[in-house]
Order: C-alpha cells, then structure tokens, then sequence
C-alpha cells in the first residue's frame, strides 16, 4: 500500500472514530465548581461585569465609552452640586437670628400687655437678667461687624438670643 | 454570531449560571469528544472539561467577539487538556516522541491483525506527541480548517500543516506493518 492510500485510509478511517458523550453528573460538578466562583466573587466585580456584558452594536464601540464617560461626568456633576449649593453656615445662623428676633418681639409684645399682672419683684428681677442678656447680644453684634465670619460671636449671639426667648417665656408664664 | 448564541455569550458574562447550562448543552458533545481524544481517558477529559469551563466563566467577559465564539472556546478547551498534559506527572500517555524514535516504536509494535482498523488507529492517536496529536484530531476527527487550529494553538497555519503532516507520517509508520497483512 502507497504511503498517499494510506494518507488517505488514516483520514477516512479517523472521521469514522466512535464519539463520547460526556457523563450526566459533568454539569453538576462544573456548576458547583462555578457556584463557589460566584459566592466570592466581590460585588464590585459583579458591578464591572454587568456593565462589561451590556450590548452594544457592534458597529459602533464608542458608544459603550460614551455611556461609561456620560455616568462618570453625572458623578462628578452631583458632587459639584452638592459643593456649590451646600448652605453657608453664616447664612443658616443668620436666618435663625432673624426668626429669635421676630420670636422676642412677639413675647416682649405680650409681656407688655401682661406687665400689669406680673409680680413686681420677679418683674424687676427678669428686667435685669433681660438687661444682661441684651448687653450680651450688642457685644456679640459689635463683634461682628469688624469679623462677620466669626463663628465663635455668631453662636454666643445665638445662644444669647435663645436664653432670651427662654427668659420671656418662663417671665409669661410666671 | 447567531442571534441566541450572542444573547447567550451576553447573560453568560452577566454571571447567569442558568445561560452557561445553555451553552455547555449546546457544545458539551463536541468539547468532551476533542478532550477525551487528546487525553485518551474519560477522568481527564471530565477534569479538563471541568477547568477549561472555570475558566471561560472567569474570562467571558474577555471575548469581544474577534473571532468566533465557538473557536474562542475550543481554543481555551484544547489547551486546557495540553496544559494538564503538561502538568500531569502520572499521565497515561507515552511522553513526547521525536520523529526519530519512532522506527524503533514500529519495529517493537506489534498488531493484533483481527482488530479492526479504527480500533489501531484509536490507540495508535494517544499515542502520538500531544502537540501533533491535537492537530490530528481537530482537523482529521473534527474538522476544523488549519486556520481555525492555528487560531485555537496559537500558531502559524503553516505549523499547523507541518505539524499535522508529521502526525500522519508517524501514523504510517506505524500503521504500515498492520495495513501490509490487509
């Protein structure tokens, strides 16, 4: 026999080999094998590949980078936000200024009406703890006219401002 | 790409253990016959189906689809087997032989002359160099294209020829003093 026939013969016989299944049970240990894959798997490599496994055209690669660039600039963009419209603390204080302010003008409205009623002693002695209070508050308010952005002045005047409405109320309430 | 085998290769690099089931299904047949052929035994072959699945799940989301899907698989399958080829230190397999050598292996070979050929040609397979030997089978048992091989090996068409030329030249040697008595 020439070497071409056996050539032949081999390649013929070799397209005639019996095939092999695989065993039933193979799946499962290739399933239980890639369970415990997952179970360590971290979640943001889930993350990354999720977003790796979206489909794209295929014609058009730039779009994936487009969405993966648009989501990094949202990112940026809401922490921007955040910075740029973050309340001022100065601003916070002096919107809670303005509101003790109107507070004691409403109490001190009542205590006037109330003033013929009031005990003259105990009238007296609120007097001069108001009096007190209020010399608190224009040393607090001269401070910051020469640092507005003094924290320490501004929360000592809040705080007067507070102990004031306190003292009112407590004046009204006998 | 068909459309169900794109979806597939899609819920796959999502982690969908369910779509993975699916694609084992539909190449199961084919990746267990090309790792029992180059293994010659069924325990290996199932231990390099198992590794060789570890390892697409670890890379599918690698695959962009250069090459067919299918290739991309067979490709990581077959040197799953060589790799565990390699490292096995107990293998069943003879080892590496040079061309050299294998006179010597006819001159000592000795055929049971009732056995039929396909049966000689089964053993006479496992017992070629593993490299030549997963050349033969995929193209003479399998049917892929040298360009398709030399793709999965990671090799140059011509080698691919090459190497399968020197597989069938030791086949011959082999097989000639048993197809001498047909």
């Amino acid at each position: 026999m020439k070497n071409n026939q056996i050539d032949k013969l081999i390649s013929e016989t070799a397209k005639k080999l019996s095939r092999h299944d695989p065993p039933d049970q193979l799946w499962d240990m290739i399933e239980t094998r890639l369970e415990a894959i997952n179970t360590h798997r971290p979640f943001w490599q889930r993350i990354i590949d999720f977003v790796a496994g979206l489909s794209f055209p295929k014609w058009q690669p730039v779009l994936r980078y487009s969405v993966i660039a648009t989501a990094t600039a949202l990112i940026f963009l809401i922490f921007w936000l955040k910075l740029v419209f973050e309340p001022d603390p100065i601003k916070v204080v002096d919107r809670a200024e303005v509101k003790y302010i109107q507070a004691i003008e409403l109490l001190e409205q009542k205590v006037e009406k109330q003033q013929p009623d009031l005990d003259m002693n105990l009238w007296i002695l609120y007097q001069e703890r108001l009096a007190l209070l209020d010399e608190s508050i224009e040393a607090c308010k001269q401070t910051l006219q020469y640092d507005a952005e003094n924290i320490n002045a501004r929360k000592y005047l809040l705080l007067a401002y507070q102990e004031k409405v306190e003292t009112l109320k407590k004046l009204l309430n006998g | 790409m068909k459309i169900d085998e794109a979806q597939l290769i899609q819920q796959c690099q999502q982690g969908n253990l369910d779509a993975f089931k699916s694609l084992y299904e539909l190449q199961k047949q084919r990746i267990y016959n090309i790792a029992y052929r180059i293994h010659g035994d069924h325990e290996d072959a199932q231990d390099s189906v198992q590794d060789a699945f570890v390892i697409i799940y670890k890379k599918i989301n690698s695959f962009r689809g250069d090459s067919a899907f299918s290739t991309w698989l067979y490709r990581i399958v077959v040197n799953t087997c060589l790799n565990n080829i390699r490292k096995s230190k107990t293998r069943r397999t003879k080892d590496w032989v040079e061309l050299s050598d294998a006179d010597n292996i006819v001159e000592d070979a000795s055929f049971d002359q009732h056995k039929p050929l396909e049966i000689i040609l089964d053993e006479e397979i496992q017992n070629l160099p593993p490299g030549y030997r997963a050349v033969f089978i995929l193209y003479e048992i399998e049917g892929f294209s040298h360009q398709e091989i030399s793709q999965m090996l990671n090799k140059s068409v011509g080698t691919s020829k090459s190497q399968l030329h020197r597989a069938k030249q030791l086949l011959q040697k082999r097989l000639k003093p048993y197809l001498a008595h047909i």
